[in-house]
């Protein structure tokens, strides 16, 4: 499996299309910018399970969330 | 779409796509955000659609599941390679999904062990707990945290 970073993800598309080549990973970073990039609903549904105080104390006494 | 004031720390998500080759081709997106934890990192993973969207609920039955997850393993171990200090936490979009997630580590924990600690999150009554992930036992997690062995 290679990893070969891309600068967007249009290069990404234009990669896949040309190469076909499942072995290789073509990634892009995309900064996330708060407050302007929209929250998928995976990440929200994240941050409710991770809120929950019970849980916050657990992960805090095992030192996963400080 | 909505957007949400996070805490964020110099940490930048990622992206990462693959093509699922099996009925058909399919665009996978892995993408590693931000929660509100400043060390945790949410890992979202579906399929894109043509609008540009990802889909994170449906599932593709493309025919390649193993290969797909193998991949999607070798994305966080990338990703963590250059982050170790970062928890990822990942649930299913769906039950199924999170059973899935739990047969995966099941199969792979020989192997993934070694690379990672691994927590699970449960429910207790009406609250949530985290207890270390167990590959025997026959409990039905609600979430994952991942973290890469230094």
């Amino acid at each position: 499996m290679k990893f070969v970073k891309m600068k967007d993800e249009e290069s990404v598309r234009r990669a896949l299309k040309e190469k076909k080549n499942i072995d290789t990973i073509f990634w892009v970073e995309t900064p996330f910018i708060p407050g302007v990039t929209p929250v998928p609903d995976d990440v929200k549904r994240a941050n409710e399970t991770l809120s929950n105080p019970h849980l916050q104390k657990s992960l805090r006494a095992h030192g996963i969330i400080k | 779409m909505t957007t949400s004031p996070y805490k964020f720390d110099p940490l930048t998500s990622g992206r990462f796509t693959f093509t699922s080759v099996g009925k058909r081709s399919i665009e996978k997106v892995v993408d590693f955000i931000p929660t509100g934890s400043p060390n945790v990192m949410n890992l979202s993973f579906g399929d894109r659609l043509p609008d540009g969207s990802i889909d994170y609920v449906t599932v593709s039955d493309n025919g390649d599941i193993r290969r797909v997850l193998a991949t999607v393993v070798s994305i966080i171990n990338n990703f963590t390679s250059s982050r170790p200090e970062v928890w990822i936490y990942f649930e299913g979009s769906t039950v199924e999904r999170t059973r899935l997630y739990n047969r995966t580590l099941k199969i792979y924990y020989p192997i993934f062990s070694k690379l990672f600690e691994i927590w699970g999150v449960i429910k207790m009554g009406d609250d949530l707990d985290s207890i270390p992930f167990h590959p025997r036992a026959a409990i039905a997690y609600f979430g994952f945290l991942i973290k890469r062995i230094d």
